[in-house]
């Protein structure tokens, strides 16, 4: 089946309209509606699943903007970054205005990063096919390295990627293959199902979440007195403002899709630097909001680019998505363009129309019907979220025992969530920490536990220097930001 | 200002560390390689020492801290015990199953979570009946899965 059959339209547009619901709704988030949506997906055709989840990436992100424009909640963590400016547009202009600001140019800022995804990953598979175990090793550690310091606190981000580590662990080792912490359970020699760990995270830990702090009620949405129609205000004003920013939307959009690049950063942290780099240029309200929104759905093409050249996800979303090519037996890597490269190809042509006319096309029905969709009571959606989750877990293998480990994982959700860690560090840690031993254990065994070879080859040596200028660039950064005259 | 995450941020650090330690302990029965390396134990160990150094740092951090009673003051323990009687529904699943089927099961989770989100008895009704029908038309009849 192809990309543009019927049925990969309908799924992608299903998709998006989904990934929107999940986006504007606080406390659902894209993860979550990647990790609800797997266990449907993984009996469709490969074409249809993926036309879906590109649908679904491609909005949800984006749709994090209606919940901060209507309630100033963020529907996703990349929308945190210009809450205040795009609630401050909706409320003094319109909320078609800020949408259409926020929608636009994140179409715009997609198109970049698809056309930098088409030519870099091509270009990086080529490059992949050098590497060998050292490389991989320090390529692994520098997503491990820049997902520790895109964490708001350092300490936190070493324990939520410690602890994903330590979870994936469990089972047989990648290298020697003897069974380690199962503790005789032969449930437990497999190892963790990815599945089931996400959606004990993200699922059972929001609804948990949610039921602890379930008496404080949202504010309803202040309504401004609109002057000119949605669709004036969304395309008209909306377009007319990217258009005259469009070379701040341009760099936005290159500076987000090289952060999305690297493994472990993801859009909330490219949403974060732009806007930020915007606010430090002291741009207006609807400027911080262009970048911002222009770089974090950039970011969401650049994450696709190590994941499919490398096998190397970029976020927790691309981190899933890279569980799914391997159930529907697609190895990711520098072969995939070798093996697949019809497919890659319809990939790409998916992710063109999704942002070309998904995003505007969603945002302007999100505009239109924010107030409809913002009125589904919480405590309802959240309950079914609940049996969703039961059904997903239990849904991948049919085993009973899945559910004890949603109620461990769900729980440890919870107490990460309320304590501040991050929890998506953690997923990224269940799927790099395996990569990182697998690639020391066989540079170790291959070269009689000679630590030097790691330093052997030029390009290994290169990695090396990145992951210890960003280690400096980092921890400079964060003692400028530190300094008190800094806000 | 008393910050309502601390105890959360304690109990967590406490977790890591206790994850650390064991981890360290179990991994001194893995077996060595041939030439008498760590083998399967190193990760593991790397781990255990990242997460106990990590988990001390933060716990330091926490506990030099002022506040920290006030903040235990700050906990919503009713919360906690819906939250309990959310998981403990969740544990008793696996027994539902055997009883009520996967349908059946979900559709209690449902309502239960409803209600102690704080719906009314009818509406949370209503939904978990929705719920079931949802899984029943995608899953069962659409997607052809066996649940």
């Amino acid at each position: 089946m192809s990309f543009f059959s019927l049925e990969s339209f309908l799924a992608m547009m299903l998709g998006a309209l989904y990934g929107a619901l999940f986006g504007s709704l606080p406390g659902l988030t894209a993860t979550l509606a990647i990790s609800l949506f797997i266990p449907i997906a993984i009996f469709l055709d490969p074409t249809v699943a993926f036309s879906a989840i590109i649908g679904i990436t491609a909005t949800a992100i984006f749709a994090g903007d209606i919940g901060a424009t209507a309630m100033r909640i963020p529907g996703t963590p990349a929308s945190a970054a210009y809450t205040e400016e795009i609630h401050q547009i909706g409320k003094e202009r319109s909320p078609a205005f800020a949408l259409g600001i926020s929608a636009l140019s994140s179409a715009l800022g997609s198109l970049v990063g698809v056309v930098i995804l088409i030519g870099g990953s091509l270009g990086l598979a080529q490059v992949a096919k050098q590497f060998s175990s050292f490389e991989y090793f320090w390529l692994v550690l520098l997503g491990i390295v820049s997902g520790v310091f895109a964490s708001p606190s350092m300490a936190k981000g070493l324990i939520a990627f410690g602890v994903g580590m330590l979870i994936a662990t469990i089972g047989y080792d990648p290298a020697l293959g003897t069974p380690r912490f199962n503790f005789g359970n032969p449930n437990l020699l497999g190892g963790i199902s990815f599945i089931v760990a996400l959606i004990a995270f993200f699922g059972v830990a929001e609804v948990l979440n949610n039921i602890y702090s379930y008496h404080k009620s949202h504010q309803p949405a202040e309504k401004p007195i609109p002057k000119r129609s949605v669709a004036q205000e969304f395309f008209g004003a909306g377009g007319r403002l990217v258009w005259k920013e469009r070379r701040l939307l341009l760099r936005s959009s290159l500076l987000g899709t090289f952060i999305g690049f690297l493994p472990g950063a993801g859009s909330d942290l490219a949403a974060w630097i732009s806007s930020n780099f915007t606010r430090l240029r002291r741009g207006s309200k609807e400027q911080v909001t262009l970048s911002g929104a222009s770089s974090n759905n950039a970011a969401v093409a650049g994450t696709w680019i190590p994941a499919l050249s490398l096998g190397i996800p970029g976020d927790t979303l691309t981190a899933i998505v890279l569980g799914m090519f391997l159930t529907m037996g697609i190895t990711p890597g520098p072969d995939l363009f070798a093996k697949n490269l019809g497919f890659v190809v319809q990939l790409y042509m998916a992710f063109i129309l999704a942002s070309l006319l998904m995003m505007p096309l969603v945002g302007y029905l999100g505009a239109a019907l924010i107030s409809t969709l913002l009125r589904i009571p919480m405590r309802l959606l959240l309950g079914a979220v609940m049996g969703l989750c039961l059904v997903g877990a239990y849904a991948i293998n049919r085993n009973p025992f899945d559910l004890y480990l949603l109620v461990v994982l769900g729980l440890l959700g919870l107490l990460m969530q309320r304590g501040g860690f991050p929890v998506g560090q953690l997923i990224l840690g269940m799927v790099l920490g395996p990569l990182l031993e697998q690639y020391l254990m066989m540079s170790l065994i291959k070269t009689q536990w000679d630590l030097t070879a790691f330093f052997s080859r030029p390009v290994a040596v290169v990695l090396a220097v990145c992951n210890l200028l960003l280690i400096v660039g980092m921890l400079w950064l964060r003692g400028q930001r530190a300094r008190p005259n800094n806000p | 200002m008393v910050n309502p995450a601390r105890p959360f941020e304690l109990l967590v650090c406490l977790i890591a560390l206790a994850l650390g330690l064991a981890a360290w302990l179990i991994s001194d029965t893995f077996p060595r390689t041939a030439e008498g390396y760590l083998g399967p134990a190193l990760f593991p160990k790397l781990l255990a020492v990242g997460l106990a150094a990590a988990s001390l740092s933060l716990l330091y951090r926490n506990l030099r801290l002022p506040g920290l009673a006030a903040s235990f003051g700050l906990l919503a323990w009713g919360n906690l015990l819906r939250i309990g009687s959310v998981l403990l529904a969740l544990l008793l699943t696996p027994w539902a199953l055997d009883r009520l089927g996967l349908l059946g099961s979900a559709g209690l989770l449902v309502l239960l979570s409803c209600l102690l989100l704080g719906a009314r008895w009818l509406e949370a009704l209503l939904n978990a009946l929705f719920m079931v029908a949802f899984v029943y038309v995608v899953f069962v009849q659409l997607l052809k899965v066996p649940l």
